[in-house]
């Protein structure tokens, strides 16, 4: 019953392929600022599989405010791909535990830590002549004050956190594509009883430089909805725009819903070092290895499918620690979205991690997170508002003897308003 | 400066706001802001050389709110609805240092060595709900008016205090701490009459903006009837969100169908026009609702006032000597409270100086004259109990107070303005013991609001208050406090 709904509602969905539209090159750039809050309910059990059981119990409550910019610039072409990222943040959390022994004994305390800090990325590949083999890169760099205050304690204190960066080279193959201005094309045009495969495809290619403009126009607005009028009027697609096209058109380009529609899968394979400095004597340089894949397959115009994985291997170059072996992180994403209108999105998905400390001691962490549904409302005047309840498991052999099971409940609520 | 003021009055665009009468305009706004804000407070004392006091007192706090208000005017009603349910909270340390100035006996200079300190914090959080409606009813069109203020508030409150005391004579070390819960709400009612009127040239100003806008379109031909009827629909603006779920969709089809009958035609508009157009109309003053819509004209108003108040207060208080509990307890208090003023006096005016530049502001004057009662009773859980009537007649003037606000806002973009505000006010009242108690003060502040696209607002002000007390004869008290105050919010409607 549901397929045949799902059938049914998605006739009109696929009259165009998404993945059809070939835009030489789309790129989005984004300035926002965001802020909001996350609460969570954890709840940790702490087994001893030895002679005795010995349980323990934790419950955690954390309130977590968060307040951060957020600058990305994305771009995929034919012959590269390029993603910049900046992210200043400031974050306020209190959380307050509760430890509850096997035994009858009860101990509770609270934290509230402030953060201010940031971090940024790059990554980019060109592609060897018109194959789908290319060479790449990425760097990463993060760094953060933290000041905590211990209500247990009454102690404040404040520390750097450990600051990393990484330089990775390599190649890889396949190429991914947005198609979120063609998606957003569609969307406009067939509100307007105009929508063709040609009119997408126009409409898209402007759409999709919106990302110049911004770079090259303190006030892009200007020149860009100017330049794509003229477009419309030029290629007869309208005869004018009315006040309430003109509202629509800004209404759809400004939500940020359909930004990332991603069609194609990339693999990479880059290696290099990462240098860590911990605490104040210790840094540490780190040959790592990284393979990831990106990618996604838009179903139809409202519905998309998207995924990622990351794995890196570290390996380092020092033993500060006895024993100490290389390490293994894996993350995996998968999430299914809807789109209604050009309002709302809801999605739902899961993602997992995989952190393996000396994993050849077999001493590791495995997380799984279940987002039932995640909702972001566009409000307007480009203001998103998101929601996202969350279960998380946590499963961590600690030492040999000692398995810890966590469970979460979170809910995060955010509001993102884009600046540019 | 008002000479200056004048002239820039004499030269400003082809047409005068003020001519622009509309028979009825209104507003109708639902919107969210949250905001925070500092204020430091510092005061030194010297008394006959003997004592030097250091006063100080730090404040912090934000809010959240909620609105929504209604404004209608026509020929014989003025009236506005506004209603807000906010939630906020603060901190507040400060502290005092008395010292002991002395000579000293060898180098001949005055030292000073610590007398006495005194030390608290509060943290605050509350919410509260409130409702005003203020109506005025014009029986011959103009000039003439009566009408009815009526407000209602209710607050719900906590404190979590703590202080310190120190006192070098007596060798201690005094702390308390106490949770204080008060739930208050009040009803006023406060009926007027006076002269005059004033008069909103938001929805005229807004119309000039867009014949600027227009002036480059070859078939628009600038003239007053347009003008007109834009600022008229501005002025209906109000009616759009009660019609429709989406308003602009249909508010700016209609301005094209408006265009379209004074000879400029869709076709010619282009999207840049549209959306400058629609970045342009912002005809809400919302951060600042106590003068909305760039008023025009003068009002001298006169109203009695009728104020009921009930509160209820919990006190529970710890006084801790050197980590021992010298003092606890734990009081309810009812307080029960009427009020009677014969008479308030306000005067308000606004005046566009330039199309750019608007002056306006109040002054109100409260004496206890003719006749003021107030009665209030408190009964507390701890056996006190008070029942208390005060009546001035007449022939028995000693108390009043006035104030006095005035502000001028240059609009430097459509959706940006500057404000600088002056505001001030004196107070006079004999207490029990027949002893004056006198105090002014004068503030000025700066500030800048930014409407984005219409909807979301900020506002960032700073500035600082200066105050002077005084008590019969003795040596008057100064104190000065800058205060700053970031808000944003967004409106949905």
């Amino acid at each position: 019953m549901v397929v045949l709904l799902l059938t049914l509602f998605m006739q009109r969905d696929t009259t165009y392929n998404l993945g059809d539209f070939r835009i030489p090159e789309e790129g989005i750039m984004r300035l926002e600022l965001k802020g909001g809050f996350t609460f969570g309910h954890r709840e940790e059990l702490l087994r001893y599989d030895t002679t005795e059981v010995e349980d323990k119990r934790y419950l955690q409550n954390t309130l977590l405010n968060n307040i951060g910019l957020c600058w990305d610039l994305n771009v995929n072409g034919e012959q590269r791909f390029i993603h910049l990222g900046l992210y200043p943040d400031f974050m306020l959390y209190y959380q307050d535990y509760l430890r509850q022994y096997a035994v009858d004994s009860v101990q509770s305390w609270a934290s509230f830590d402030s953060r201010a800090g940031g971090s940024g990325t790059f990554y980019g590949g060109w592609y060897i002549g018109e194959s789908h083999w290319f060479l790449g890169g990425s760097s990463y760099f993060s760094e953060h004050g933290i000041m905590r205050y211990n209500y247990l304690t009454e102690d404040f204190v404040f520390n750097w956190s450990d600051p990393r960066v990484e330089v990775l080279l390599g190649g890889g193959l396949g190429k991914v594509r947005n198609v979120g201005a063609a998606a957003r094309a569609w969307l406009f045009l067939e509100e307007n009883a105009v929508a063709s495969y040609e009119n997408i495809d126009v409409l898209g290619n402007i759409l999709a430089k919106e990302w110049k403009y911004q770079l090259k126009y303190w006030r892009y607005h200007k020149y860009f909805y100017q330049d794509l009028e003229n477009l419309l009027l030029e290629k007869s697609i309208v005869e004018r725009l009315s006040p309430y096209q003109a509202m629509r058109l800004r209404e759809i380009l400004d939500n940020t819903n359909q930004f990332d529609r991603l069609s194609g899968t990339r693999i990479s394979l880059l290696g290099g070092l990462g240098y860590n400095v911990y605490g104040r004597d210790n840094d540490d340089l780190e040959p790592q290895i990284n393979l990831s894949i990106l990618g996604g397959y838009p179903i139809s115009r409202r519905w998309q499918v998207s995924y990622s994985s990351y794995n890196t291997l570290y390996l380092p170059l020092y033993h500060y620690i006895e024993g100490y072996r290389p390490d293994l992180r894996s993350s995996i994403e998968l999430y299914i979205s809807h789109y209604i209108g050009d309002s709302w999105m809801l999605s739902s998905g899961l993602s997992g991690n995989l952190d393996a400390n000396n994993f050849l001691d077999y001493t590791y962490s495995a997380v799984l997170n279940l987002v039932p549904v995640q909702i972001i409302w566009y409000l307007d005047n480009n203001i998103d508002l998101q929601v996202k309840p969350s279960y998380t498991i946590e499963i961590m052999k600690v030492w040999d003897n000692v398995i810890r099971t966590n469970r979460q409940f979170g809910l995060h609520a955010n509001l993102t308003w884009r600046l540019r | 400066m008002l000479v200056f003021l004048f002239l820039l009055s004499q030269v400003d665009s082809v047409y005068r706001l003020t001519d622009f009468r509309l028979p009825q305009s209104g507003a109708l706004e639902f919107w969210i802001e949250g905001g925070g804000g500092l204020n430091k407070t510092g005061s030194f004392d010297e008394d006959l050389g003997y004592f030097w006091i250091e006063r100080f007192t730090n404040s912090q706090g934000g809010w959240i709110r909620l609105f929504i208000s209604l404004d209608r005017q026509n020929e014989r009603h003025d009236f506005s609805l506004y209603s807000r349910v906010d939630a906020s909270g603060g901190l507040s340390n400060g502290e005092q240092r008395t010292y002991d100035m002395s000579l000293d006996s060898i180098t001949y200079r005055m030292y000073r060595e610590l007398h006495s300190y005194s030390g608290n914090s509060s943290s605050r959080t509350g919410e509260g709900v409130y409702l005003s409606e203020d109506w005025f009813y014009y029986p011959f069109k103009k000039v003439l008016f009566v009408g009815l203020d009526a407000s209602f508030g209710a607050d719900h409150d906590f404190y979590d205090d703590f202080s310190q005391r120190y006192h070098r004579y007596y060798n201690d070390s005094i702390t308390s701490k106490s949770k204080r819960q008060l739930v208050s709400g009040y009803l006023g009612l406060y009926p007027q009459f006076g002269v005059g009127r004033l008069r909103p040239l938001e929805y005229p100003s807004r119309a000039l903006a867009v014949a600027e806008i227009l002036e480059d379109k070859p078939s628009f031909k600038n003239n007053p009837e347009l003008v007109q009827k834009i600022a008229e629909l501005y002025a209906r603006r109000w009616e759009y969100p009660v019609k429709y779920w989406h308003p602009d969709w249909e508010f700016y089809e209609d301005m094209e169908e408006l265009l379209a009958q004074y000879g400029v035609p869709p076709a010619e508009m282009g999207i840049r026009s549209w959306m400058r157009i629609i970045e342009s109309s912002s005809v809400w003053d919302v951060w600042d609702y106590y003068y909305r819509g760039r008023p025009y004209g003068l009002r001298l108003s006169v109203s009695p006032t009728f104020q009921q108040s009930i509160s209820r207060h919990f006190d529970k208080m710890t006084q801790t000597d050197y980590d021992s509990v010298s003092y606890a307890v734990e009081d309810l208090t009812k307080t029960y409270e009427f009020y009677f003023n014969s008479a308030t006096v306000v005067l308000e005016g606004g005046y566009p100086l330039t199309k750019d530049l608007h002056l306006q502001g109040e002054m109100g004057f409260s004496p206890c004259l003719f006749y003021n009662y107030r009665w209030y009773k408190t009964e507390s859980s701890t056996g006190y109990q008070q029942d208390t009537t005060i009546i001035d007649s007449l022939w028995k003037i000693k108390n009043y107070h006035a104030y006095y606000n005035t502000s001028l806002r240059y609009y430097i973009i459509y959706t940006l303005s500057i404000t600088l505000k002056l505001s001030g006010g004196l107070e006079h009242y004999v207490d029990e013991d027949s002893l004056y108690h006198n105090s002014w003060g004068n503030g000025i502040t700066l500030g800048t609001e930014y409407t984005y696209r219409n909807r979301f607002f900020t506002e960032l002000s700073g500035g600082f208050n200066v105050h002077r007390s005084r008590i019969t004869h003795e040596e008057p008290f100064w104190e000065l406090s800058p205060k700053v105050r970031f808000s944003i919010g967004y409106r949905f409607f």
